[in-house]
């Protein structure tokens, strides 16, 4: 593998990406990543200090040109954390409400529980605000379409954290994949397995809810509002479409803690052009980790590895001969030899990587500097919003679907 | 309507086909094409015995590759020079033949010049140094391999000694592969191990063996060489003015002065065993013309050809052929 891909080089290749005319249509903002900066500052907030909320601020820090201006947490110790990593500049604040009033930022970032993501979202993008908001969505179809409903009334930018849309690597596969590298897609498997009890450490009992909201459902849909609407947004982008329908089931079998949500979910999400996605999460094993394989009948690619397989390796003449002569009933000679073994040839069974460099981002970096670039350039783009309004409502139709144990179709009030 | 004998008459061809039916697998391991032809086989079961090849191929591999860090070999090369080395039977055993091979073959083959190989491939202007790659070869060798069947280890007495499994891995693979299939049902197949070894047992569904060919290099349409293989290995090698191009000078070397073959000898071997045969066709290059009755004596079950290139063409005298051979000289 060869060396890491630095800034310029990322920009060039997303360019080429977005210049490239089967992948600029279904990938506007692939134009984001490489548009020009200007010297204007955006003002920025921060909704939600924990720990998502302080690793997207890694990447924001570097952003030239952009103030962090305000945080924002109800929880006492993150937003002093908070403090201390973003700096004196950032002035604190425990009410989202209060925050957006007084220090009106261009854009906020929120990283709260999923169940505070809707009216977050809602009241700063009526108050004028872009919003990036982390995934998935929402918790139910309603917030989800008041949400976009919102963002479509006001016009203003609306991203929700899904980063394979940023990742270089998974825009060079589904430019790859719309070339016909594999042939048409006619499967894709993906799978997210942890092997731990995805707690967080309490400091009272009183704090359990609040803390490790994820296990409530009050809260959250487990697994496939925190991991699968991830690999449910790659699905909807390599079959360029949303699923049909889905039946799947979960259960508690080894997390038996107390929590409600389920420590394994299988779902089977049938697209129309009659393929599917067969997923799967359980966080009681680890062995294979997290993938996205994408099958079609010349090859198979695994998006999460970054490496790709041809269906058969390319055949040998003299052995093509030899089936040729006995469907046709000929006992001939075939010719035999080639080259000894040259272990160099390896990588061919390894499979080939989809880019042949070391990537150093998993797409977040180049999210949030997309993000701040169409802020500063107020170019707004509906067609990430739906990806991430696409994904989040599949999301929940699977969990629907397990949780009500019967098939559920794709909504038909959708506002987008 | 079709009329009802000839529906029948469908129906038995369909029969017919299927029976006399070919099932084509392959897989790539061992940094290889495998290409396996199995006459009369359905779907299912061609699936399920490549896999079982698959397997055993993986699991050789992570024993003899040297490009595996924890592979039996990586473990003996790093460390068998400081301190005896335990290894399994498996390693052992084969270790045991290569040693013997070596010595049937007057040290024309080699398995134990890693070293000297990377070596030559940093700095080619060594070949130029005949005294240097005489020293070089003079600390390789199988001499100074100490194995210890009691406890079941490997020494190296000098430090320049490294396994190299390129000369016989595809061999040894073969063996194993053979071993598999003689467990399973299947009497007559094909497999070839990157073209260049093969192994074929039973016979052709249309005849009573299989037949291999030497292609001339220069001239595609004409034989130099073919075979009636039945329950054998064959392995060929040889040096192209293209090898040349592609791996240097050190692709080919003499074990006993360190000197690259530069001629553009080619050789193909018939025998009873992968290893045996690999190790041949290898041995047979690098050997003088005058040595190879003398080595192939010890190889009763073998039958062995070397021809010989130049620049641009195929030089009609053989260089040595050893009788007898399955071989019919077809279209020359």
């Amino acid at each position: 593998m060869n060396g890491a891909i630095d800034r310029k080089d990322f920009i060039k290749t997303f360019s080429i990406l977005a210049g490239a005319s089967m992948v600029a249509g279904s990938m506007p903002w692939l134009k984001s990543v490489s548009a020009q900066e200007t010297g204007k500052v955006v003002r920025l907030g921060i909704i939600g200090t924990g720990s998502r909320g302080m690793y997207l601020h890694l990447f924001l820090k570097d952003i030239p040109n952009l103030d962090i201006c305000c945080i924002c947490d109800n929880y006492e110790p993150n937003l002093q954390k908070a403090q201390s990593a973003v700096g004196p500049q950032a002035k604190p604040y425990a009410d989202y409400r209060v925050m957006l009033e007084k220090e009106k930022p261009d854009a906020v970032v929120i990283a709260t529980p999923l169940h505070q993501h809707a009216h977050i979202t809602i009241d700063a993008l009526k108050a004028g605000i872009h919003v990036f908001c982390e995934k998935s969505m929402a918790k139910t179809y309603e917030d989800c379409n008041e949400m976009v409903k919102t963002h479509l009334e006001t016009g203003k930018i609306f991203y929700i954290g899904h980063q394979r849309i940023f990742n270089i690597k998974y825009q060079q596969a589904y430019k790859m994949i719309s070339e016909g590298k594999i042939g048409p897609v006619t499967q894709i498997r993906a799978f997210w397995h942890r092997n731990n009890d995805w707690r967080r450490d309490v400091p009272s009992p009183d704090l359990e809810r609040k803390i490790n909201w994820r296990m409530y459902h009050e809260y959250s849909c487990g697994l496939m509002t925190e991991l699968a609407s991830h690999h449910i947004q790659v699905a909807n982008q390599i079959y360029n479409q949303h699923p049909e329908y889905v039946w799947g089931s979960g259960s508690i079998n080894y997390w038996k803690d107390g929590r409600e949500v389920y420590d394994n979910v299988n779902l089977v999400y049938k697209y129309p052009n009659d393929s599917h996605l067969v997923y799967d999460s359980l966080i009681s094993n680890k062995h294979y980790g997290l993938e996205v394989q994408v099958q079609g009948p010349k090859g198979t690619m695994e998006l999460e590895s970054g490496k790709m397989w041809e269906e058969f390796p390319p055949p040998a003449p003299g052995i093509l001969q030899l089936i040729n002569h006995i469907e046709h009933k000929v006992f001939d000679v075939i010719p035999i030899g080639g080259a000894s073994w040259v272990p160099e040839t390896a990588l061919n069974m390894k499979g080939q990587y989809i880019i042949d460099r070391v990537l150093e981002d998993d797409g977040t970096k180049m999210q949030m500097e997309a993000f701040v670039a169409d802020v500063r350039n107020n170019r707004v783009d509906s067609e990430i919003t739906r990806q991430g309004y696409y994904s989040t409502i599949a999301t929940l139709m699977g969990f629907e679907a397990i949780m009500k144990n019967e098939i559920v179709y794709w909504p038909k009030d959708l506002v987008m | 309507m079709i009329p009802r004998h000839i529906h029948y008459l469908c129906l038995l061809e369909k029969l017919i086909n299927r029976m006399s039916s070919v099932a084509y697998r392959n897989f790539f391991s061992m940094g290889t094409r495998i290409d396996i032809i199995l006459p009369d086989c359905d779907d299912e079961s061609a699936d399920s015995i490549s896999l079982l090849l698959q397997n055993e191929l993986n699991r050789i591999e992570e024993k003899i590759s040297i490009y595996i860090p924890e592979s039996e070999f990586s473990k003996i090369n790093k460390s068998a020079f400081s301190e005896p080395v335990t290894t399994d039977s498996e390693i052992l055993n084969l270790l045991k033949e290569l040693i013997v091979l070596s010595g049937k073959t007057m040290g024309y083959f080699n398995f134990t010049l890693g070293t000297f190989l990377r070596s030559l491939k940093e700095n080619p202007a060594l070949a130029d140094d005949k005294e240097k790659l005489l020293e070089m070869v003079s600390s390789t060798g199988v001499h100074f391999i100490d194995l210890n069947s009691d406890v079941s280890t490997v020494s190296f007495s000098s430090e320049h000694v490294f396994i190299d499994s390129g000369g016989f891995g595809k061999g040894f693979a073969l063996d194993r592969i053979k071993n598999v299939m003689n467990r399973s049902v299947f009497p007559s197949f094909f497999i070839s191990f990157g073209e260049s070894s093969v192994l074929a047992c039973g016979s052709h569904p249309y005849g009573d063996s299989w037949k291999t060919g030497i292609r001339n290099i220069f001239k595609e349409e004409e034989y130099i060489f073919s075979f009636n293989m039945r329950d054998e290995f064959l392995s060929v090698s040889g040096i192209t003015p293209q090898n040349l191009k592609k791996y240097g000078t050190g692709h080919i070397i003499d074990p006993l002065t360190g000197e690259p073959v530069t001629r553009f000898l080619h050789s193909a071997v018939t025998g009873k065993e992968g290893v045996t045969t690999e190790v041949l066709s290898t041995a047979l290059i690098v050997s003088p013309d005058k040595t190879r009755d003398t080595i192939m004596e010890g190889f009763p079950e073998c039958s062995a050809v070397v021809y010989e290139y130049n620049n641009n063409n195929f030089i009609p005298e053989i260089v040595y052929s050893k009788k007898p051979l399955n071989d019919e000289r077809s279209n020359r």
